[in-house]
């Protein structure tokens, strides 16, 4: 069970993968380029952690450890390319304003303030590089998820709200809800090193992910409908 | 799935999720400093389709009542060529 359900899961993440990078090259892509670089950002670190994690999964000691530090090594790239996904999704939210140009402004300086303020609290010139960029990450990542959530918030308040936007962003707020819950569960499972525990809170992080990545497959194999 | 995402009920059930469990994720780490706070306990979210590694083998600060050491130590800890000694024995040489 250890070892077949988080392989299960990446590979059935692998397979979702390919058709939402299919279904984005058929034109979304441009819409939200953002969106695409996550996505392919996305399935090549699944593949680049592939051999590591089956070993890891497998129980060889020696490789599990590669895959942990590789595993979170990934998690800087992604958290960075999900922020700036995020942005670009609260950026699509502002086309029905009337005053869209300031708002898409201060959309975009905000969030490299954001980003600029919490890398200026937590650099550090001297020391391992993790040092400040695990802090600076994480805080990237709560951004993303509360911007998401706003995105989500927003749109369903709005009487002409974009549905192709309205998706993504629910189903990366899927993805935000799964993975809090789910590393919740591992934060309870520390204790007493409870593998069961710790399995159950990682199987809830990949399947909230595989549900964002099939929402966005169905989401962008259409033609995006017209503000309703 | 697009009347889904438009239930406002829908919505909130998936809000009182990520808030409980950033929440709890928070609690955890409530006796650190206060500057420290969001830093220590927010969640090292997941990406993509792998599962999260055990959280023993990756961050050592993040659990206990006690203030977690510097994360300079951890990460020094996860790098070089050697392979790292079980992830208890991280714990006892911090």
């Amino acid at each position: 069970m250890r070892f077949a359900l988080p392989m299960l899961g990446e590979a059935v993440g692998l397979l979702l993968e390919l058709p939402l990078i299919a279904a984005l090259l058929r034109g979304p892509y441009r819409r939200w380029p953002f969106v695409f670089v996550y996505v392919i950002g996305d399935f090549l670190t699944s593949l680049v952690e592939l051999p590591s994690a089956y070993q890891y999964w497998r129980g060889l000691r020696s490789t599990g450890a590669s895959y942990a530090t590789l595993y979170w090594i990934d998690e800087i790239i992604i958290q960075i390319l999900v922020y700036l996904a995020v942005v670009s999704l609260v950026y699509g939210a502002t086309k029905p304003l009337r005053s869209r140009r300031i708002v898409r402004n201060l959309v975009i300086l905000g969030a490299v303030a954001l980003a600029g303020i919490s890398l200026l609290v937590h650099y550090r010139a001297t020391g391992a590089l993790g040092s400040w960029v695990t802090p600076w990450v994480r805080d990237l990542n709560f951004s993303s998820a509360v911007l998401d959530l706003g995105v989500w918030a927003l749109l369903i308040g709005s009487p002409r709200r974009d549905p192709q936007l309205l998706l993504l962003s629910g189903g990366l707020g899927i993805q935000f809800a799964g993975s809090a819950i789910g590393e919740s569960l591992q934060h309870l499972a520390i204790p007493a090193r409870s593998r069961p525990l710790s399995l159950l809170g990682s199987q809830i992080v990949t399947i909230s992910n595989l549900l964002r990545i099939y929402i966005w497959w169905q989401t962008l194999r259409k033609p995006a409908d017209k503000p309703h | 799935m697009c009347k889904f995402f438009e239930n406002k009920f829908v919505f909130a059930v998936i809000l009182s999720l990520f808030v409980l469990g950033y929440g709890w994720n928070l609690s955890q780490g409530a006796t650190v400093p206060p500057h420290r706070l969001l830093m220590e306990s927010s969640p090292l979210i997941a990406h993509g389709p792998s599962s999260p590694p055990d959280p023993w083998d990756q961050v050592v600060m993040k659990h206990g009542p006690s203030s977690p050491p510097d994360p300079w130590d951890q990460v020094v800890m996860k790098h070089g060529p050697s392979s790292p000694p079980d992830p208890w024995d991280q714990v006892a040489a911090v």
